[in-house]
């Protein structure tokens, strides 16, 4: 058996995102990209329209630079140059977040340098507590759902709203899972096959991804654990797809155990409790450990640490994406909370725009070879 | 007594004052700059301006002192140099040029932006006190509605009530419109003095309202940054009805300054400035702490609506308005390295004022990080603006 | 039995052969990097001088940026491993290493025991690296080998601010063009790569002993503004630029032995 007939779909999927996209387009979908971070994909995918992930892409940066300095991240920097290039046309339209100082500006930028595109712009409150809060996300979801209607000219009923969040709730309680089988059969799972069956997600309806997350999660229960061979570690970060990071991680047999990656798991942590607006505005609400938001960076570092130990893992690999000022405020903390916990700490530089130095082989190579 | 040294007097009883307060065993807070200061003020309490206090290091030349021991402990390079300078004095608080008092608790609001957020809540962390936080949310189309203006006014009294509760502190409501009516003057004091530097010829040196500054960012609710205010704006009343002018040279070209001042090299910076006779006649930087309004709804808006918080139309709407005023030769940006939410749409911000007939020019630097700038490439930079200026002259 | 070590950085390649995992019978260093065409002269350097063939060698193993490159090997490395082994084989009681190679900087903590605890490396930016050093070679137009030597001319302090490769470039440049003298200048360029180095080494924690390897550990004028900024005597090893490839063999030689 090979890993291909478990997981071929998810592969094909990550290799041509813009095939799903046209696929969806031809079925008559109406395809609504949503950029990081916290976009209620359920209210979009009640709504009729499917939610399409941006994460940015590995491809070099010219466009964009006209309107970024430098010292913006690759994610945003390459969806801009996607943007300006008509890469991405198809959309129907973009939803638009404020939750880091990058967002906000590459909303204006976006807007202004792509202007043949549609957009959505969502304001979360960063303020997790008190009634207001919640008032003002409930409203601002409200409006959010209004907005979406008017693309997709369907407004979501109850009905819909609660398939929604079943189809999601049950996405994110499946990608859990896989995660675990993912830790306990490294050699099947590899850490490139990981990445992919997490990030297909963003790429087709989450309803097609449950079947296949299922079947997937079916075959490697039934798979005796595997040893790993490499390290057993952590990741965290905001983003683990690139495919030099993954090749590097393979080459050294490593084994992620578990993660904290905004593109990951901090997507499918938490669920929504109930099924309404109200119960999707909760769950972003209730999200305590991430580094974009606000009374993050404490709970943020415990759960790294405690994620370590739980997994007996042999280390936490830092995955820092250049430029991102909300994760560069954590580090410092974050390392320290982790060394405290008796685990070693590793960091490498991420971004999407370029080429990896070899500096991220040499740094997963000299931590694989460490006694 | 003049402006200056009114101005100089109130600086230096604004800092002895916080170590008073701690040495009577008073609370000390530490607030953020766009913070509503009406609500600290008007509960009689004493809070401290770290950005100002990193501004004050960064210019004396000791900011990069404790730069170093930030990115020692693992602070990125690439992050705020205030935030830095500032965590990074929080190691030793033994700064020989000014020393602020430890916080006691923390005002922070992410108007101004979100890494005042991170940075504010790794001192709560750091320090183990509590954090109030008011949540501005950036504007990313139109205006602010209601919605947003109700939801920040609630926090207001949530957070009114819950310093109360940690200070001992007690909330009257005519002390609050009285703080705010103060405040509100203060703005407009601010504002008319900006304006009166944009006359031309200027009574002033553009670069002084850098300077100035400190005490709209620090000071907005008191009376006496008002009679400073109003003795400046006295004096540059007079200047300019005699025709002289505190900028050394003659004014040949005017300009406008686009973002943060660049403290480390606020003196190196002016001098090819003054010596062809270019003239800083106003800055939206400084503008910002112009706030007026009336009521707290408005205050509300105001703080809001700040230059940093708004869509990029706006921003440039802003620009506009103000070289409309000033009728500027043209306009230099500071791409701050460390400050994305000042910088992060200037290149179109530029070109479009560059496409109405402004002349423009952008150099690379650092509002407080020294090691982030070049004086040689801002000297080749100006010098060639400057040809541009006069080639537009003779054209 | 001998083993072979071939460090390929990105400027230089080196190689050093041993014979019974102590003694370096030969050894090499190109001043090309990663590709073929300098490993493989190296190589050949190398066992020209220890007057050996290709299958007089044991077991080779290949390490540095282009250890990936080399097919002819029999394993690979990380260089932060090798530079551990090479020193802690040659300075027993060493905790602490700084190796400035050309594109990184590295620091490695060791334990009493010579195995290496943790490591830091520099991010992307070229300050503090052998990259920096050889720009401002270029624009002060003044041979590498002859820095150390000038710095200690150096009657006058002046500063460079930037750590930025292009901006301090410019810095210098407008030094010169201020007239002051190229000794003061390269003294600055020392400081300024002694400040980048240092924060790397006390976010480690400095230990004595700290022994220094790398090509850029023959420049006496960086040692020694680097001795100033963390407070502590260096001992630059005596195969600094070779030490990678020194470690390589050894790790060759246990390698051999094992199978």
């Amino acid at each position: 058996m090979t890993n291909d007939g478990i997981f071929g779909g998810f592969i094909e999927i990550c290799n041509s995102p813009r095939r799903q996209l046209q696929k969806y387009k031809e079925r008559g979908k109406k395809v609504i990209g949503c950029l990081p971070m916290y976009c209620p994909e359920e209210i979009i995918y009640a709504c009729g329209a499917l939610p399409f992930g941006l994460w940015g892409a590995e491809i070099g940066i010219s466009k964009a630079k006209e309107y970024m300095p430098a010292f913006f991240c690759g994610i945003l920097q390459t969806e801009l140059e996607m943007a300006i290039t008509h890469k991405l046309d198809g959309l129907d339209a973009i939803v638009l977040t404020q939750l880091c100082d990058s967002l906000k500006c590459f909303s204006q930028n976006i807007t202004v340098a792509a202007p043949q595109l549609k957009y959505i712009c969502l304001q979360h409150p960063q303020k997790r507590e008190g009634e207001s809060a919640r008032k003002f996300a409930a409203i601002r979801y409200g409006k959010f759902a209004d907005e979406v209607a008017e693309i997709t000219g369907r407004k979501f009923n109850s009905e819909t709203l609660s398939e929604a969040v079943r189809v999601y709730n049950e996405n994110r309680s499946l990608l859990r899972r896989f995660t675990e089988l993912a830790a306990t059969h490294p050699k099947t799972v590899t850490p490139h096959i990981r990445s992919c069956v997490i990030k297909s997600g963003y790429f087709c309806d989450r309803k097609e991804h449950n079947e296949m997350l299922k079947a997937a999660n079916a075959r490697l229960s039934g798979l005796p654990d595997e040893k790993s061979k490499g390290k057993r570690v952590v990741t965290t970060g905001i983003i683990a797809d690139h495919s030099e990071l993954l090749s590097a991680l393979e080459e050294n047999n490593m084994c992620i155990v578990a993660d904290d990656v905004a593109h990951e798991s901090r997507q499918f942590r938490t669920d929504v409790p109930t099924a309404d607006l109200e119960g999707i505005a909760k769950r972003y609400l209730s999200v305590e450990d991430c580094s974009l938001l606000y009374g993050g960076a404490t709970r943020r570092a415990k759960l790294v640490a405690e994620l370590a130990v739980k997994h007996n893992a042999d280390g936490v690999i830092c995955l820092m994406t250049k430029f991102c000022d909300p994760e560069e405020y954590d580090y410092p903390l974050l390392r320290d909370t982790v060394e405290a916990a008796g685990v070693p700490f590793i960091t490498v530089e991420q971004d999407k725009s370029i080429k990896q130095s070899g500096q991220l082989r040499t740094i997963l190579q000299t931590f694989s070879e460490f006694a | 007594m003049n402006a200056h040294k009114m101005f100089r007097k109130l600086m230096d009883e604004m800092y002895d004052g916080y170590e008073k307060t701690k040495a009577a065993g008073g609370l000390i807070g530490w607030c953020t700059s766009n913070f509503p200061i009406e609500i600290p003020e008007c509960l009689g309490l004493t809070v401290v301006h770290p950005e100002n206090h990193a501004a004050l290091l960064a210019t004396s030349g000791e900011g990069r002192r404790f730069i170093e021991v930030a990115e020692n402990v693992g602070y990125s390079n690439d992050l705020c140099s205030y935030a830095k300078i500032n965590l990074g004095y929080c190691e030793s608080f033994d700064s020989t040029v000014r020393n602020i008092p430890a916080p006691d608790y923390l005002l922070c609001s992410n108007n101004t932006c979100h890494q005042l957020m991170k940075w504010f809540e790794l001192l709560a962390v750091k320090f183990g006190i509590p954090l109030f936080f008011l949540d501005i949310p950036y504007t990313m189309e139109g205006k602010i509605d209601s919605d947003a203006v109700g939801y920040i006014k609630e926090q207001c009294l949530e957070l009114i009530d819950g310093l109360c509760l940690f200070t001992g502190a007690v909330f009257r409501e005519s002390e609050f419109m009285r703080v705010m009516k103060i405040s509100s003057e203060t703005g407009r004091a601010w504002l008319d003095i900006a304006e009166a530097v944009g006359a031309d010829p200027s009574p002033a040196n553009g670069f002084d309202l850098f300077v100035y500054m400190a005490a709209a960012v620090c000071l907005r609710g008191k009376q006496e940054t008002l009679d400073v205010f109003n003795a400046l704006k006295a004096e540059l009343a007079a200047r300019s009805e005699k025709g002289s002018s505190s900028f050394p040279a003659k004014q040949s070209y005017r300009i406008l300054y686009e973002g943060i001042a660049c403290w480390p090299y606020l003196y190196e910076m002016q001098m090819p400035l003054i010596s062809q006779g270019i003239n800083t006649v106003g800055t939206m930087y400084a503008n910002t702490f112009g706030i007026v309004y009336e009521g707290l709804d408005e205050m509300v808006k105001a703080y809001a609506e700040i230059p940093n918080s708004v869509p990029f139309t706006r921003g440039l709407e802003m620009r506009r308005e103000l070289a409309r005023k000033t009728k500027p030769d043209g306009m230099i940006f500071h791409i701050s390295r460390c400050c994305k939410i000042w910088c992060g749409t200037y290149y179109e911000m530029e070109r479009r004022l560059a496409g109405e007939g402004i002349a423009t020019m952008t150099f690379d630097g650092d509002q407080a990080d020294a090691k982030n700038f070049s004086l040689a490439q801002y000297e080749t930079r100006l010098q060639a603006f400057k040809e541009i200026i006069e080639e537009g002259r003779h054209g | 039995m001998y083993t072979l070590g071939i460090d390929i950085g990105s400027t230089t390649s080196k190689c050093a052969i041993l014979d019974g995992g102590k003694n370096i019978v030969g050894s090499a260093i190109e001043q090309i990097g990663t590709g073929t065409k300098g490993p493989v002269r190296a190589m050949e350097k190398a066992l020209a001088a220890a007057g050996l063939k290709r299958a007089d060698i044991a077991y080779s193993i290949a390490t540095g940026y282009g250890r990936n490159s080399l097919g002819c090997v029999d394993g690979q490395l990380s260089e932060l491993s090798c530079h551990s082994k090479g020193v802690s084989s040659m300075y027993p009681d060493a905790r602490t290493i700084i190796d400035i190679g050309g594109q990184d900087a590295k620091v490695i903590k060791l334990s009493p025991q010579g195995k290496m605890l943790k490591f830091l490396m520099n991010d992307k930016c070229a300050a503090g690296t052998g990259r920096f050093l050889s720009v401002m070679a270029r624009v002060l137009d003044i041979d590498l080998s002859q820095f150390g030597a000038l710095d200690e001319k150096s009657g006058c302090r002046v500063d460079i601010s930037s750590t930025c490769t292009v901006f301090a470039e410019s810095e210098v440049i407008s030094h010169l063009a201020n007239s002051v003298k190229t000794e003061d200048v390269i003294a600055a360029i020392h400081r300024s790569i002694a400040g980048r180095v240092s924060g790397l080494v006390s976010r480690i924690g400095v230990e004595d002993k700290v022994v220094m390897t790398g090509g850029v550990a023959t420049d006496s004028g960086v040692v020694r503004a680097l001795e100033k900024e963390i407070g502590t005597s260096i001992c630059v090893s005596s195969v600094a630029q070779l030490n990678g490839a020194y470690g390589a063999a050894l790790y060759a030689h246990e390698k051999a032995a094992e199978e």
